[in-house]
């Protein structure tokens, strides 16, 4: 009978190693990686008390007459050198090249005096903020009710701002996506957005340099897709987005429509994908709407400053079909009541003392600057940047439905006002979390 | 894969071999009839996507099963019942305008199969058996609303899967009343988890299909004899999925 039990026992067992053994380790999630030529060895205390020496054996000293080299004799084919470690009882053993490190780390923690060992395994970054000077300042990225002034002492209110390190969790943007700042050209050569350029046009002065001679257009360009995660300046929307610049306005802020129509063709007929235009005129015209439908066609996402002079929302921010018309909120998502408005807002994004790429004509010297400015100018950028992350991260999106999508997640900040669609910020503040993150479905 | 199926086999050819006092009677055929209720519980891993993203399939039923046994040889029955199942861990659809995220969202709906039992070889106290089950998860849909500050939509979560599970038990019957059986498992599972979506002018569809990922389980349980007419049996699998089953049966 027992003899029986003991062959159903048997195939039993024999059963379980055969279903456990399926062909690949038991590893429930993909290898880490860690430092290719280490190991890292725990002791006891009660093993480091015996041993002699021992206090000889300070950090980074060679152990090679320590009572543990002894235990390490064995291993002298994949260990090369074992020092003691900062941390009291740890001990680094180099390995030899090529050393299978995980399986030496098994073998080690059978031996007597070692509690244990493991690679030294790398961690990441788990945080998507970015390291950038005065992305401190930057309330419409990061809103935490932080000084955003240094000059003034100014706050905000906490969560009054675009979610921008919520939605970097899901896309940072990509080089294939190219946002056309049409506007008064961009200083090249700035240290946050130099590595971001690719080739434009000048059509004020015709030819192929469109070298900032205002700073509006660099301040805009920075905005939307200034070089992120780089220890200087500010951190884009976009940080791997393109910046094509296009200049169609002269040295005193003016354009006239016919060139800011051939830039906004320009743009698109060279790779543009997302066009900023920060520049808006009073009186309607064929030649922007034209432009701008034909950009639209072409597949284009226009993101153009409503105006801020209190008033009608100026053109091409007006031409509803093709354009967003992006209007201002300030650090506590209020409206500053010089942002334009009228039925043709869409969003709204922070433009209220916001920080960017300051570059002045009048002081070439002081190059790499920054400070901030106001205006729907400078809200536009941000919905631009915004369109450039959804292209990247959706590419199968037309522009239409990231125009839709950008308007159905932005947030309706002045929901007690103006519940709803209104004329003055639209669908509401756009919110890159719920644009780029997923909408949680659970059971409700 | 194939060292596996060598020993599975060998197993098999082994116990056909065990010698002599291998018990044959001739027994005139004979059909029987039983129907029992039948409780699971499991969890499977599971491996979604072309990416292979792991994920915990969890699913009960409760299913009524009817059965035909011919001789004392081999059984067939079918199978059908109520279900219950979910992902444990998220789906995020991101081929989607606004992508869904599907978390811990059970389905119910109705299971159904078949089921063969075959006893082929008995030596002493000891039998071996072959089991095969096949079970299907009808086609379910969740309709859940998406409600965005200002927009809203709907998302449809539809989930389907069907399972193959082949069991070669060796059971041992050398107790008065009861019968322990054990033994390795095939088991396969093919699945479908399909988010659509529409909000306003936004529209879009995007499906995973997920498997099992392990082949290879064990099975291991026990049957008890309550009387002349019942039948309780409790099963246990492992690796493959693990899984906790209880068929209570009524033999005419």
């Amino acid at each position: 009978m027992i003899k029986k039990i003991f062959i159903f026992i048997g195939i039993a067992v024999f059963s379980l190693v055969l279903a456990a053994d399926d062909g690949a380790p038991l590893q429930l999630e993909p290898e880490q990686p860690y430092v290719p030529d280490r190991a890292v060895i725990k002791i006891s205390n009660a093993a480091v008390m015996q041993m002699e020496n021992v206090k000889t054996a300070g950090p980074g000293k060679n152990l090679k007459n320590h009572p543990l080299s002894m235990v390490m004799s064995k291993y002298t084919s994949q260990i090369k050198q074992l020092q003691a470690a900062r941390t009291q009882d740890y001990y680094i053993a180099e390995t030899i090249e090529g050393c299978d490190i995980e399986t030496l780390c098994r073998q080690l923690r059978r031996e007597p005096f070692i509690l244990d060992a493991s690679p030294d395994y790398y961690a990441v970054i788990t945080s998507t903020y970015p390291n950038d000077l005065y992305f401190q300042y930057q309330y419409a990225l990061y809103n935490t009710g932080q000084v955003y002034l240094p000059e003034t002492g100014l706050t905000g209110t906490s969560g009054s701002d675009i979610k921008a390190v919520d939605g970097w969790d899901w896309t940072r943007g990509s080089e294939s996506v190219i946002i056309a700042v049409i506007d008064s050209g961009v200083a090249l050569d700035h240290e946050d957005l130099h590595s971001k350029i690719v080739p434009g046009y000048d059509f004020v002065n015709d030819d192929n340099d469109p070298y900032d001679d205002h700073g509006h257009g660099t301040f805009a360009a920075s905005i939307a897709a200034a070089e992120t995660n780089n220890g200087v300046g500010i951190a884009g929307v976009s940080w791997h987005a393109g910046i094509m610049p296009v200049k169609v306005m002269d040295k005193d802020g003016y354009g006239s429509y016919l060139a800011i129509s051939y830039g906004m063709r320009y743009s698109v007929d060279n790779g543009a994908r997302v066009l900023n235009l920060s520049i808006g005129g009073r009186s309607p015209s064929f030649i922007l709407e034209d432009a701008s439908a034909y950009c639209h066609g072409q597949g284009a996402v226009i993101a153009v400053s409503a105006g801020n002079t209190g008033s009608a929302v100026l053109y091409p921010a007006a031409y509803d079909d093709y354009c967003l018309a992006v209007a201002a909120t300030d650090a506590n998502d209020e409206r500053p009541n010089w942002s334009n408005y009228g039925p043709q807002v869409d969003v709204a994004a922070p433009g209220y003392f916001v920080w960017g790429a300051d570059y002045s004509p009048n002081d070439p010297a002081n190059l790499n600057s920054y400070h901030w400015r106001s205006g729907t100018s400078f809200a536009a950028p941000y919905v631009a940047g915004a369109a450039a992350l959804v292209m990247a991260y959706k590419p199968f999106l037309t522009n239409d439905r990231i125009m839709a999508l950008i308007k159905y997640t932005a947030d309706d900040v002045n929901a007690s006002e103006h519940p709803g669609i209104d004329d003055y910020l639209g669908y509401g503040r756009i919110n890159l979390q719920t644009l780029l993150g997923p909408y949680e479905l659970n059971d409700e | 894969m194939k060292i596996k199926l060598f020993l599975l086999l060998f197993t098999v050819f082994t116990l056909a071999l065990f010698p002599a006092d291998q018990e044959q009677t001739t027994q005139p055929l004979k059909i029987d009839y039983t129907a029992g209720l039948n409780f699971s519980y499991n969890r499977t891993p599971v491996l979604m996507g072309d990416d292979d993203i792991e994920n915990t399939l969890i699913h009960s039923y409760l299913a009524l099963e009817i059965d035909v046994g011919v001789s004392d040889y081999f059984t067939a029955g079918v199978v059908a019942g109520y279900a219950t199942s979910q992902l444990d861990g998220p789906v995020n659809f991101i081929n989607l305008p606004l992508s869904l995220s599907v978390s811990g969202q059970s389905y119910k709906s109705m299971i159904f199969g078949a089921r063969a039992r075959s006893d082929f070889l008995s030596w002493h106290y000891f039998s071996l058996r072959a089991n095969g089950e096949i079970l299907f998860l009808k086609p379910f849909e969740k309709e859940s609303t998406i409600q965005l500050p200002i927009a809203a939509g709907i998302s449809t979560v539809k989930q389907s899967f069907s399972q193959l599970a082949l069991e070669l038990l060796v059971q041992y019957d050398g107790f008065s009343t009861f019968t322990v059986f054990a033994g390795p498992q095939l088991y396969y599972l093919k699945g479908k988890i399909t988010a659509s979506e529409i909000i306003e002018e936004l529209e879009g569809e995007e499906e995973f299909d997920y498997k099992q990922k392990k082949t290879f389980g064990f099975t291991g349980g026990v049957n008890f004899e309550l009387g002349s007419h019942f039948d309780l049996n409790v099963k246990v699998s492992l690796f493959s999925k693990t899984s906790l089953s209880i068929e209570a049966f009524y033999i005419f």
